[in-house]
């Protein structure tokens, strides 16, 4: 295997940059986003502990949501485990910044947010947990707006408590 | 770079289709160990970044609430033959990781 200098380099960069909790890259597109909405680019533990679907909306600033069809959310209807019921989300929205996903009535409603660049095509596809039967929610940010889509998925088996 | 990262890509018309498997227990210390019926601490990963080369095209926060050994798919604009992807990821028990791939 060849490891050439630029490589080496960049993994020693990685290295620290790991240790510096990637501050000094995570700026280049958290400045951005920063600057044009107020929300905070590192894991966000206020939000993300809120066990209120409402308090975590609320907690990431967004109080007032439109709902909108430049969302498009695919899952499957029925979830047979709860532990891995996967997601793939598209949008149309002009300048969208984030994307966050919710399932409604876990512990922790907040699941997951995707911070993306001007060089993200938009689509992300993921897997996650569900406790139980709940609507899923999609909330972007777009333009310093938030829109959302919503989609209910019927759980079998609860994946909280699961691997 | 360890071995915690798993690539599949494609590169069509400039579109790098990047699929990224993290072999993670993202434990949501609710569940019981059922030989010793203790809970299993809380163990997840947080935050994801994903690179074209040098640069940051997404951060990633997780919770708890994705399933255990994390599956992601996104596309990245803008992407040549040689291009490297790279992905670093952070949990809450402060251990980390690292995993590259060269378009082709």
């Amino acid at each position: 295997m060849q490891l050439n200098k630029d490589r080496r380099s960049f993994i020693e960069k990685v290295g620290s940059l790991i240790g510096l909790l990637s501050l000094s890259y995570l700026g280049k597109i958290s400045k951005i986003s920063l600057a044009a909405n107020n929300l905070n680019s590192t894991w966000d533990s206020a939000a993300y502990n809120k066990t209120d679907f409402s308090e975590a909306l609320a907690a990431i600033g967004a109080n007032r949501v439109t709902p909108t069809d430049k969302i498009n959310l695919k899952t499957p209807e029925i979830a047979e485990n709860g532990a891995i019921v996967p997601l793939e989300i598209t949008w149309e929205l002009e300048a969208t910044e984030r994307i966050f996903v919710f399932a409604e009535k876990n512990p922790q409603p907040l699941v997951s947010d995707f911070i993306v660049s001007p060089k993200i095509e938009p689509l992300i596809a993921t897997r996650i947990k569900m406790g139980e039967s709940a609507l899923v929610h999609v909330v972007a940010l777009a333009a310093g707006s938030f829109y959302s889509t919503s989609k209910e998925v019927k759980v079998t088996i609860g994946g909280c408590g699961e691997e | 770079m360890d071995k915690s990262v798993r690539f599949r890509t494609r590169l069509e018309n400039g579109i790098a289709n990047v699929k990224i498997l993290i072999f993670h227990p993202m434990e949501t210390g609710y569940r019981k160990d059922k030989k010793t019926n203790e809970i299993v601490p809380k163990h997840f990963i947080h935050t994801v970044n994903v690179f074209q080369n040098d640069d940051l095209v997404m951060v990633i926060h997780w919770s708890r609430s994705v399933s255990k050994n994390p599956y992601l798919n996104l596309k990245i604009r803008d992407c040549n033959l040689g291009d490297l992807i790279r992905v670093s990821w952070e949990d809450n028990f402060d251990e980390s990781g690292f995993g590259e791939v060269k378009l082709e």
